[in-house]
């Protein structure tokens, strides 16, 4: 009896775990938010205008000729529901997102051959499929000769309203979905002038530009969901960051500038507290281990960053040509640099040696 | 202070220019500071032939990395989709880069595929005390292959040490409903090549790193997303790898209110450490004008090996609150604390106030 009981309540105790999880993750939906069955009067053979009357002759702006309960009940003359019938059939986020369309769009069903024929499925494609699909894509406009073009000369504002306010993300292209921040610069590269069509330059600058204020992550410290290169804490991690991906770190940052932050910060190298960083062993007259030499082939860019700019004299006093340190280049070595003319080669190469 | 102008089809304008000054009472640097972050104007053709963008701003095209500059950038576009591009100018100096360049001048040729994508070749020149900095050529694409496939790649060889500079790549796939979406990368970079050729370390060899993986975004349900990323990588000559499980729950459908939790590990050569963070955006009041929310997010960090006297363990916590009286104004406020490899702790308050203006068109 008692373990029927345990059972019994570890079952209701589970339905209901479930069901708030359900709720909470979103798959229980509210019985009220389905999508207009734009299908089944599609199937009944029913034309759109006789719906939406008016729409084929709208214009940029105006009403969105979406039905009211009299039209309905025009065709539906024993209503189940005394209430307005938009109240539950059709999302409300459906209408809203038609009012931002008219916001945010420079459109016109007048202009627009097919709707003066009542011919909307040559657009609304989906919605002979499934209900929730309405608005058609983009894809579906470049199937006219005449947006293919715009799309080509970037002409995106023939049809959008201020992109760069709007604040929508493409569906059909790029699309920005996945670890969009890893690979939004290789999408960038071969059509820059496409982002452009979007996103100001501030925005590009909030990361890439060499004179901002703070880091995004700084910045925007109330948008903790937000992904950013430098996402906030990344300090404690800035050192091992370098070591994984020194050449992620020079695309934007030039080796001087560990230097700088160190020294400022009190914690570059050699200071009277903590000594000489490096091991012994690490530096010394030929025939002495010299670990620095095959340490610094391993990662120049970590020997640069205490050692660039007028550091690398200390280099140039041991490796200049006649001097005690040996040949610093590898044996594939090229360079198209002037050796008496230009640095670095000059520090060492004196006299053209 | 910013704002930017877009009077359709001609001309877009826009500025972001910020002022600072440090006080010493709080350990700041006792300096002031005004800097320009994008002064810019694009003026465009009304049929798309050409548009030229003059002032400061992010030049980035084609294999030609991200760069600040002080210049021009103009682009025309022929009918047969062949696109023309020049740049050139100053690249600012500023508080992040450390080295100043003299000059940079370039030009991109590319040919579009209609909705398919673009196909293109770069050529850019930077000098740095009266020399030649860098000088590299490269390639790029990306293609529309399928609607649910993405190609993108570009590469940059490096001509004064002749060599390859930089490869990226991408493959992402997603399902129709968008639940599934997955990506393949590689990225390989010189260190040394990116480098100014006037720095002796250029001098010796290109150890070069590698990192190649892949992601994987499901919509496991209509709130929840999960992240996973795993990837092989290469520096200093070892192999390693880094990976993260990565999710995030919303809590209601507009996505107002969120959770976010993250492991992540790293280990290739000194980078040897495993992050949990945890973060979340909680809308404590909201009417038709006001909002206010509550945004904790944490942090802890295990390095495998930190030196003596780091500690063990690197916490870092801050929260958040906002609140927003309206459209235009947006208060904000936070406190942050962290004990890292540097300090044994610290205590940051941060504090940011705005105004927006807007004038609509429509």
């Amino acid at each position: 009896m008692t373990r029927r009981l345990i059972a019994v309540v570890a079952f209701v105790a589970l339905a209901g775990f479930s069901g708030a999880c359900a709720k909470m993750l979103g798959i229980e939906k509210d019985p009220q938010d389905g999508p207009f069955e734009h299908r089944a009067h599609v199937l009944e053979g029913i034309n759109c205008l006789e719906c939406h009357a008016g729409i084929q002759d709208a214009e940029e702006t105006g009403p969105l000729h979406l039905p009211t309960t009299q039209q309905c009940v025009e065709c539906h003359q024993d209503p189940h529901d005394p209430n307005t019938c938009s109240d539950c059939h059709g999302r409300a986020r459906t209408r809203h997102a038609a009012e931002m369309a008219r916001k945010h769009l420079v459109f016109s069903h007048a202009g627009h051959d097919e709707a003066g024929a009542g011919d909307c499925v040559r657009c609304h494609v989906d919605v002979r499929h499934e209900d929730a699909a309405l608005r058609p894509n983009m894809a579906t406009c470049f199937s006219c000769h005449e947006h293919a073009g715009q799309w080509d000369a970037r002409d995106c504002d023939s049809c959008h309203v201020e992109l760069a306010s709007e604040g929508a993300l493409p569906e059909s292209h790029v699309v920005h979905d996945g670890d969009f921040l890893r690979e939004h610069g290789v999408q960038a590269a071969a059509q820059a002038d496409l982002c452009t069509t979007c996103h100001t330059q501030r925005e590009c600058a909030a990361c890439h530009g060499i004179t901002v204020a703070a880091i995004p992550s700084r910045l925007a410290f109330d948008s903790p969901m937000r992904q950013s290169m430098h996402r906030a804490n990344f300090f404690s991690v800035h050192d091992m960051q370098a070591a994984a991906e020194p050449g992620m770190c020079v695309i934007c940052h030039s080796e001087l500038f560990c230097v700088d932050c160190h020294t400022r910060e009190g914690i570059a190298g050699i200071d009277a507290a903590r000594g000489n960083p490096h091991p012994p062993g690490w530096s010394g007259p030929p025939g002495s281990s010299n670990d620095h030499g095959p340490a610094a082939r391993l990662d120049p860019v970590g020997c640069a960053s205490c050692h660039g700019g007028a550091g690398e004299m200390l280099c140039v006093g041991c490796h200049r040509v006649g001097g005690p340190g040996g040949n610093p280049h590898p044996a594939n070595f090229s360079s198209r640099l002037d050796i008496i003319n230009d640095l670095p080669c000059r520090l060492c190469h004196l006299g053209n040696l | 202070m910013e704002g930017s102008t877009r009077k359709y089809p001609y001309v877009d304008a826009e500025a972001m220019i910020w002022g600072g000054i440090g006080a010493s009472q709080f350990g700041f640097d006792d300096s002031a500071e005004i800097q320009a972050l994008v002064i810019a104007i694009k003026v465009r053709d009304p049929k798309g032939i050409s548009d030229t963008r003059l002032g400061r701003f992010i030049l980035a095209t084609g294999s030609v990395r991200a760069m600040h500059i002080d210049g021009g950038h103009i682009t025309l576009r022929a009918r047969s989709k062949t696109h023309f591009e020049v740049f050139g100018g100053v690249p600012v100096d500023g508080n992040i880069e450390g080295r100043k360049y003299d000059w940079m001048v370039g030009g991109r040729l590319s040919q579009g595929l209609g909705k398919r994508g673009v196909v293109g070749a770069s050529y850019y020149n930077r000098f740095n005390a009266g020399q030649r900095s860098d000088e590299e050529v490269g390639g790029d694409f990306s293609l529309r292959v399928a609607h649910w496939l993405d190609v993108a790649a570009k590469v940059s060889w490096e001509l004064v040490n002749p060599g390859l500079a930089e490869v990226l790549g991408t493959i992402s796939a997603q399902t129709k409903d968008r639940a599934i979406r997955g990506e393949l990368y590689v990225t390989k970079r010189s260190p040394i090549r990116m480098l100014q050729a006037t720095s002796l370390f250029t001098v010796l060899g290109d150890p070069g790193t590698l990192q190649t993986g892949a992601n994987l975004r499901w919509r496991a349900a209509p709130r929840l997303d999960l992240w996973v990323n795993g990837a092989v990588m290469n520096a200093e000559d070892q192999y390693g790898w880094s990976g993260y499980l990565r999710g995030v729950l919303r809590t209601d459908d507009e996505g107002k209110g969120s959770i976010l939790g993250e492991l992540k590990r790293q280990s290739v050569s000194v980078s040897q450490w495993t992050g949990i963070r945890l973060a979340a955006v909680i809308p404590l009041y909201e009417d038709i004008d006001t909002t206010v929310g509550l945004m904790p997010e944490f942090e802890i960090v295990f390095p495998d090996d930190p030196d003596p006297g780091q500690g063990s363990v690197w916490p870092w916590g801050r929260l958040a609150l906002r609140w927003q009286p309206g459209k235009s104004w947006a208060i904000a406020a936070a406190c942050e604390a962290s004990a890292n490899q540097v300090q044994r702790y610290e205590v940051r308050a941060l504090a940011r106030v705005s105004y927006q203006a807007e004038w609509p068109k429509k």
